[in-house]
């Protein structure tokens, strides 16, 4: 696809980061984005696993997101010691990040839960703390 | 403005409810937000219609009355942080605004007590915000109008108009985050860098059945590489990408997010015009230089690298 030098900004990343898929989950996210409250991360909880993270059979549609996903089952006990700022946390049932990646896997469709996931694991990967984490989450998508 | 009987009327009845989907009000009940850089200023108030009354100032609302900018109830202004209005620091918060006319110059009033009728008018008081304005004269509007005719990276105009007077307001809020960067950093990121879009992953499959499109590897607007040069001007660290993917970015100021990330700001005639939040720059340093960079989108991909080339 070629884009004039008129393209827009938003279009071209809309294009280039592939925001197309809203779902089931949409209404969702919309309404989850609408309001932040208490910016608290949680307290991962412990024994926390990523036995509840959705699997390969149900990201089939949604392939750009895969990466996030497998980011994310390797550290389940870091990303539920963080708070979601795309706004699903005040969502009933929500807990952490963990739980964008769940159930009705918000995850699929929601880049600023898939950032904050892949954020979270190169940042682990590099040797950051926790609390190194969250800044860095707060500090980018908060 | 003088106590007439349907003031008194009307006085009265507020005191009752009523269902607000099924009145009729002269003076029609009117609500104006606007943010600016995540500041909320919201105006509420009811608009009065001038019906042919003439003049308005000097007879309807008299010379040294103390009015509120609206009808019935006090116009409020509602900030959701610290302003500046016209130099004057104001804390966030919710007043009722007034202004005492003259011929000549205007006193706005902010009250922090903003649940008021606009009679009888409030007292002076300590807690209150005072400062002087000039109005202009403008054609109409028939109908009293709040508005914001001008908005900036850092503030807006807030004007009231009505029946041949406007008083425009200077709000400037307080920056999410500053675009200036201290000296002792810059020196890290100066340089010229060769920047290089990433390839775009496809896009996904409207229709699982349907065979999967192919990875779009044309890259974004323009052509595949392009210059940064970075220097540090007027206190900001200042992008000048040659050639640009968007004529609105041939300019950008990086705005310190965190230890070497920064978001872009375009810079349009010399001043910030839109922050890009949802892109990150990262900075890679060796030996306390920055060796490039990456930009990500939203979703932490790569969109783009610089390698530094001098």
């Amino acid at each position: 696809m070629k884009h004039s030098s008129n393209c827009s900004r938003r279009h071209f990343l809309a294009a280039c980061c592939g925001v197309a898929a809203v779902g089931v989950a949409g209404p969702l996210w919309a309404a989850a984005r609408v309001a932040h409250g208490d910016p608290a991360h949680p307290t991962p909880r412990p024994g926390i696993t990523a036995a509840r993270v959705l699997p390969d059979s149900e990201l089939v549609d949604y392939s750009s997101c895969q990466s996030a996903f497998d980011a994310i089952r390797e550290i389940p006990q870091i990303v539920d010691g963080i708070r979601c700022h795309c706004g699903c946390a005040e969502i009933p049932g929500f807990y952490s990040l963990l739980s964008c990646y769940e159930g009705a896997g918000m995850a699929r469709i929601c880049e600023i839960c898939q950032g904050q996931g892949r954020l979270a694991a190169r940042l682990h990967k590099a040797g950051k703390t926790l609390d190194e984490i969250r800044a860095s989450v707060d500090a980018r998508y908060g | 403005m003088k106590i007439s009987r349907c003031s008194v009327l009307l006085a009265g009845l507020v005191a009752f409810p009523f269902s607000a989907d099924a009145q009729v009000r002269a003076s029609e009940v009117a609500t104006i937000s606007q943010t600016v850089d995540g500041t909320v200023i919201t105006v509420d108030y009811s608009r009065p219609r001038a019906r042919g009354r003439t003049p308005i100032y000097g007879k309807v609302v008299t010379w040294g009355e103390v009015w509120t900018p609206g009808a019935n109830w006090a116009t409020t202004l509602d900030l959701s942080k610290d302003v500046t209005i016209d130099g004057h620091a104001i804390p966030k918060g919710k007043y009722s605004v007034w202004m005492e006319v003259q011929p000549e110059e205007w006193t706005v009033i902010l009250d922090p007590k903003f649940k008021q009728f606009h009679i009888p008018h409030p007292k002076p008081d300590s807690s209150q915000i005072r400062f002087t304005v000039t109005p202009d004269s403008v054609v109409g509007p028939d109908v009293l109008t709040w508005s914001f005719p001008k908005i900036g990276a850092t503030g807006a105009t807030m004007q009231m108009a009505w029946a041949g007077r406007s008083v425009s307001l200077d709000v400037v809020v307080s920056p999410s985050n500053p675009i200036t960067l201290a000296a002792s950093l810059a020196p890290r990121y100066v340089g010229t860098y060769e920047f290089q879009w990433a390839p775009r992953p496809a896009p996904p499959a409207a229709d699982s059945a349907a065979p999967p499109p192919e990875a779009e590897d044309d890259g974004p607007p323009g052509p595949k590489f392009s210059r940064w040069t970075v220097a540090y001007t007027k206190g900001m660290l200042l992008v000048d990408w040659d050639p640009p993917p968007f004529d609105e970015w041939s300019h950008l100021v990086l705005i310190k997010i965190g230890d070497d990330w920064f978001s872009p700001g375009a810079m349009v005639d010399g001043e910030l015009f839109d922050v890009a939040s949802d892109l990150v720059i990262e900075f890679s340093l060796k030996d306390g230089k920055a060796t490039g960079f990456e930009i990500r989108g939203e979703d932490d991909q790569v969109i783009g690298t610089g390698v530094r080339t001098k």
